[in-house]
């Protein structure tokens, strides 16, 4: 399959130069963009994007398509094509991420209508909404409470004794909502109640995870700044991966020797705030809004996550709409090498849905979709299930009314930067917290795939058989909807076969 | 061939051979041995240890010329394997480092049939192999390690030249079939192995009559 090489690209991104302007009718006059340390990547429209996308419960960012051309397609093909954009784009609304190209149309929300006609294009091979996923975490307060039942449950400690934490040569890429990689405070354009004013934010590396082992990552979504987490979400991902281990600080991570590479994809309030404020918008975002990540963002991280040495990565985030760029990232990512863990949801009790990118699973080998399980190794009860669920992993339980109910990691301390109750957030000030979802779960795999890597499975869809393999057998008899293969046996895996067991 | 079958097989030609010329009084005769043996889990251990082709020494006591050439012979011998714990998939064998060591202690005891031609003095037999079979790796926890006895087959075919009055060298083949060790877990299921014996071909030096 032929990619576009850039020249091609510019050709094609100077067609789509049009006039089309973008609406700012809610934008009030007089707004002034905010001047920031680093150019913001979000734009007030993609800020706007996502509260709606948030608020209105859809399953994609209005107005946004990844497209790919049939292999042979000429720029003047693919621009012909794209006239069925009624307003046309401008350049500053269209990018390739490899060879998928996001546009994002200012006249037409519907983006599965706007797919639908990119679709019936000859030149098209396939077009699909920029949907819009979740992390896949159901938050909790905080607590100091240093019990880690879910590592015992998946025999950890004793596979410390085979494998005591992998090396300094693999590295986990968590793309997720960051992780911050700098001890400094940024000043943000913030709305402080009556004006906009420029806050002083304070961010602080996890000071359970060694600096050493932070590679600088990168952020898809907010700015071109270094990689901060306002969310906290992708720290405790982090965390169960790779958080330092046998140093008596805090907690306990899996791969306690690999590398982290953050990318970040997913945006939270404090995020999508500051872009408004930015764009000179006065008031605060609704603090319900959660924020999320696009396909367009996830499938750039996964590339360069593949192409930059990560040897994992993991995905605790997804959601409704089938996506082929991502069946297209994870296929690149696999076969150059790069196992992927991809979290099924948490939406059980919501009907259930099939989520992607977990969905696509059993269809790439060395991609595994995960489920959680709860302390009693009974699945837990959001996890969502399916015939492409491929494995289970700790993500506790909430309904089992104590501690053991959560995962417990290192992440910033929540009432720091809680949206209801803050203003002035501070990003520095690190806690042990627990947290159950799907989200959770996912990282046990990403983690106990790196220990894998370093033993000598080094191929994803050998150390995905492997995961299946050792796994620990629940509810039906064999492959089952509920826990597909089992749950996950670390020091089983690890040990492989002997000669006769 | 299974054990029964060696035995009918041995009784026949027992039957239809011209009894040995210079039959003697019954001899006891000592033997060490030592030799290399295929291992039947060829793919199995060429994953483990990147050989199916193992030492093996031991040494026993026959008993000659029971009756016509008839002799029982009981041998304990050993072979050791040196290898790595594995995962395989789809057949690619992943080397995981973890030091594996297998002890395989087969205790034969057979009866067979020998004739004598001058100073050379071929022979063959079949019995039963009782096989210890034991797999240790680093780090075991209790439990995880495999010890077991089974027993086998075993069919064996040589021949000894007299050296000296009672000094004989020679050669010899055997054969041993085990199951119930391999082939139900482990690298051996995943190559469907089930066989834990193998050939021995072995040079051996016996003393007495």
């Amino acid at each position: 399959m032929s990619r576009l090489d850039a020249r091609r690209s510019r050709v094609l991104l100077a067609a789509l130069t049009l006039a089309a302007a973008l609406s700012t009718s809610a934008i009030p006059t007089g707004a002034q963009q905010r001047a920031l340390p680093f150019d913001l990547l979000m734009s007030r429209e993609q800020a706007a994007a996502l509260k709606q996308a948030w608020n209105e419960h859809l399953a994609y960012l209005p107005g946004e398509v990844l497209i790919k051309f049939r292999d042979g397609v000429t720029p003047a093909a693919q621009t012909r094509a794209l006239t069925v954009l009624r307003a046309g784009i401008e350049e500053r609304n269209a990018r390739w991420i490899g060879d998928v190209l996001w546009v994002r149309a200012a006249d037409e929300p519907d983006a599965e209508q706007l797919s639908t006609a990119l679709q019936r294009q000859p030149e098209v091979e396939w077009a699909q909404p920029n949907y819009f996923r979740r992390t896949s975490a159901q938050p909790n307060d905080p607590s100091y409470t240093t019990r880690q039942w879910n590592l015992d449950l998946i025999d950890m400690p004793r596979a410390w004794d085979i494998n005591a934490g992998g090396t300094e040569s693999i590295t986990i890429a968590v793309i997720d909502s960051g992780v911050t990689t700098v001890n400094e405070t940024f000043g943000f354009p913030m709305w402080t109640g009556q004006r906009i004013e420029t806050v002083p934010v304070p961010f602080r590396v996890n000071p359970d995870i060694s600096a050493a082992r932070i590679l600088p990552g990168r952020d898809f979504i907010f700015w071109n700044g270094p990689v901060l987490d306002m969310v906290g979400h992708g720290t405790h991902v982090a965390g169960t991966a790779l958080e330092e281990t046998n140093n008596n600080v805090t907690l306990a991570g899996i791969a306690y020797k690999a590398r982290l590479m953050p990318l970040k994809v997913c945006v939270g309030y404090w995020e999508i705030q500051i872009v408004t404020s930015a764009s000179g918008i006065p008031g605060f975002v609704d603090p319900e809004d959660e924020g999320g990540c696009s396909d367009a963002a996830i499938i750039q991280a996964v590339r360069y996550a593949a192409d930059n040495g990560a040897q994992m990565v993991n995905l605790s985030l997804g959601g409704p709409g089938a996506s082929p760029a991502m069946l297209d990232a994870l296929r690149y990512a696999v076969d150059r090498g790069t196992f992927v863990a991809m979290a099924v949801g948490n939406e059980f009790d919501d009907g259930n849905p099939t989520e992607y990118p977990a969905a696509y699973g059993p269809q790439v080998e060395g991609a595994m979709a995960v489920g959680a399980v709860g302390a009693d190794r009974t699945r837990a009860f959001y996890s969502n299930t399916g015939s492409h669920l491929e494995i289970v992993a700790p993500g506790g339980n909430p309904r089992d009314g104590s501690p053991r109910g959560f995962v417990w990691q290192t992440t910033m301390f929540p009432p720091d930067f809680d949206p209801f109750e803050i203003v002035r957030p501070r990003f520095d000030r690190y806690a042990e917290v627990g947290s159950a979802g799907t989200s959770m779960a996912t990282p046990h795999i990403a983690g106990v795939a790196a220990l894998l890597y370093t033993q000598g499975i080094n191929q994803p869809g050998a150390i995905e058989a492997a995961l299946e393999r050792f796994a620990i057998d629940l509810g039906a008899s064999g492959r089952d909807n509920d826990f597909g293969a089992g749950l996950v046996n670390a020091r089983a895996s690890l040990r492989g076969f002997g000669v006769a067991r | 061939m299974t054990a029964r079958g060696a035995v009918l097989v041995f009784a026949a030609a027992v039957a239809l051979a011209p009894t040995p010329a210079g039959a003697q009084s019954i001899g006891v005769r000592g033997y060490v041995s030592f030799g290399i043996t295929q291992l039947a889990a060829n793919e199995t251990f060429e994953a483990v240890a990147g050989t199916s082709q193992r030492p093996i020494f031991g040494g026993g006591v026959q008993v000659t010329n029971i009756w016509k050439g008839i002799f029982a012979d009981v041998g304990a011998f050993a072979m050791n394997v040196d290898g790595e714990r594995v995962f395989v998939d789809n057949g690619e064998v992943f080397r995981l480092g973890i030091p594996l060591e297998v002890q395989m202690r087969p205790l034969d005891v057979a009866g067979g049939w020998r004739l004598e031609y001058g100073r050379l003095s071929p022979y063959v037999g079949a019995g039963v192999t009782y096989f210890s079979y034991e797999e240790s790796s680093d780090d075991d926890l209790p439990g995880e390690g495999v010890s077991e006895r089974k027993a086998g087959a075993l069919v064996l075919v040589g021949v000894d030249v007299r050296l000296f009055s009672f000094v004989h060298a020679g050669g010899e083949l055997r054969y041993r079939r085990v199951t119930g060790i391999l082939g139900e877990a482990g690298a051996s299921a995943e190559f469907n192995e089930a066989n834990a014996g193998g050939l021995s071909i072995a040079a051996r030096v016996s003393i007495g009559r």
